[in-house]
């Protein structure tokens, strides 16, 4: 059966277009039978809103298929990624937050955080030509991150995107670059000190709630109920840990770019099956009678409390 | 006579090749081949202890004092220096007592719940931290607090420091999940920034069972972004 899937699989890859294998959106119009009956059968259940994916194991799917260089790696793992939306968006699951880039990974070689920031260009670029497909799909992209540690195009790139797209509601896509949530916490917590140093806001008010609001993923952004992490290692390296404290956590050990249909079935499967005592665990949780929120427009930010 | 012989080899054959046949097509690789995979493995891997050690529970029914108490035990003999529990049910914090008598007369650890000092001793091996969600996302907002008051910039670092020094909070190295939950039930979510989990069904409260949670732990492959 796991030998008819990966055919399947890969016959799946090898029907995509040049430019679906480049883009962002592959094909809405076929799925195999089997992936077709698996999704009636798994959206029978509840589905998680939000899926957080570590896309791991792009460097090691190179060195494992002699692709001769790791950006080719990351090249799979893009289309990986490409067809894991699409995977998604017919699941139903709404929003979807990526690991696209750690601040740690500055430290790996120059040939490879160059090739990954051109790789990102390139893949930004296009999004932004393919206007028709981004006016059919209507998907929200967002990126969390500290932007300032990227090159002038980039940035100009990323706000371009979000300006877009800022009013789609087919569905959210956050791309996490370059990330930490160290430094997503410390830049939240140094908002809330500079509203309290104009005196907007007073100390004792502040609360989980304000530090979320305050949170790259404040904009709009909702906790993640089922975070996805590839390629056997267990750990949550500084992704997302305040919004996923109380979040369903998936280990597969397959590699990003091979993390297919099956796999990702499984994992619905599995947040599936855990549902309930996982919602009971994060019930523990003390309520707050005042919650924030951050309301925003472009580049504008105006943080509001709401009694509760 | 022979013949006999014969069906039964092919027998044998025939049911190797189908058990063979049935762990390909599950991905499952069978039971000797994992022992052999695994001895080989740990013929290559050096042991590493780690510094600190968090436990969270997340289930309740599995909250034991008794082998809270022998995992301390364990820890002080497997070379472990910092032991965290964490209990989102709060189990652990309402026996406090208990556990810290247990650390003034056996265990001779240093013990801190929720942040505050208990019970310390000048040479003890272990330091022990038993948290409840007071210490999770709250410890964070208690930081925030802290930390608005001040002039300076809110930094990494200066976070790191504010919550070592006001909650005794730092980053474990290996956490084990007891239970069958696959959640963190809100453990301090600012230390797990490297933390290696690993599952299990029941508190290793045993040496030999903390071993092969050790082993488990050497085996793992960190990178720190590299």
């Amino acid at each position: 059966m796991k030998m008819q899937f990966c055919s399947c699989q890969h016959k799946m890859a090898s029907n995509l277009t040049a430019d679906e294998e480049a883009g962002w959106f592959v094909s809405q119009k076929e799925q195999p039978w089997w992936q077709w009956l698996l999704r009636r059968f798994i959206a029978s259940g509840p589905i998680p809103r939000h899926v957080a994916f570590v896309m791991d194991g792009n460097r090691r799917f190179a060195k494992n298929k002699n692709l001769g260089s790791v950006i080719k790696g990351h090249e799979k793992g893009f289309v990986q990624l490409a067809k894991i939306l699409d995977w998604c968006s017919r699941f139903g699951i709404r929003e979807i937050t990526v690991y696209a880039f750690s601040i740690e990974n500055f430290k790996r070689s120059e040939d490879e955080v160059g090739g990954l920031m051109r790789l990102a260009e390139e893949k930004f670029q296009k999004l932004l030509n393919d206007s028709e497909k981004l006016d059919e799909k209507r998907i929200c992209f967002r990126f969390y991150g500290n932007r300032t540690l990227l090159s002038a195009r980039l940035q100009k790139l990323m706000s371009d995107i979000e300006e877009r797209t800022e009013k789609f509601e087919g569905g959210r896509l956050n791309v996490c670059m370059p990330y930490t949530s160290r430094d997503e916490i410390s830049r939240s917590f140094e908002t809330i000190r500079t509203h309290v140093k104009e005196g907007k806001l007073n100390v004792e008010d502040i609360n989980e709630s304000m530090i979320d609001a305050c949170l790259d993923s404040g904009c709009g952004g909702t906790p993640p109920d089922l975070f996805v992490r590839t390629s056997g290692e267990h750990r949550l390296s500084d992704f997302m840990m305040w919004q996923a404290a109380d979040t369903h956590v998936y280990f597969d050990s397959v590699l990003w770019p091979e993390f297919g249909y099956y796999n990702l079935c499984k994992a619905i499967l599995n947040y599936q099956y855990y549902r309930t005592t996982v919602s009971k665990m994060s019930s523990l949780n003390i309520s707050e009678e005042t919650t924030w929120k951050m309301n925003f427009s472009g580049n504008d930010r105006d943080l509001i409390s709401v009694k509760s | 006579m022979l013949d006999v012989a014969g069906i039964c080899v092919a027998a044998v054959r025939a049911v190797y090749w189908l058990v063979m046949l049935v762990c390909n097509f599950l991905g499952y690789s069978p039971l000797w081949a994992q022992i052999a995979m695994k001895n080989r493995k740990m013929e290559n891997v050096r042991i590493r202890i780690p510094a600190h050690l968090a436990v969270c529970f997340t289930e309740r029914r599995l909250i034991d004092l008794t082998e809270v108490i022998q995992i301390m035990d364990s820890c002080v003999a497997a070379g472990i220096r910092q032991l965290s529990l964490y209990d989102p049910f709060g189990e652990l914090v309402s026996q406090i007592g208990q556990i810290e008598q247990a650390c003034r007369l056996f265990t001779r650890a240093d013990l801190f719940c929720d942040g505050k000092r208990l019970h310390s001793s000048g040479l003890t091996n272990l330091k022990v931290n038993v948290l409840s969600r007071k210490m999770g996302k709250s410890a964070l907002v208690e930081a925030c607090k802290m930390l608005c008051r001040e002039d300076d910039e809110i930094t990494v670092d200066r976070v790191s420091k504010t919550l070592e020094d006001k909650f005794h909070l730092s980053d474990p190295d290996f956490l084990l999940q007891v239970g069958n939950v696959p959640t963190l039930c809100g453990y301090p979510p600012w230390n797990l920034r490297i933390t290696e989990f690993l599952q299990t069904p029941r508190l290793p409260c045993s040496r030999r069972a903390l071993d092969c949670c050790v082993e488990a732990f050497s085996q793992r492959d960190i990178r720190v972004g590299k």
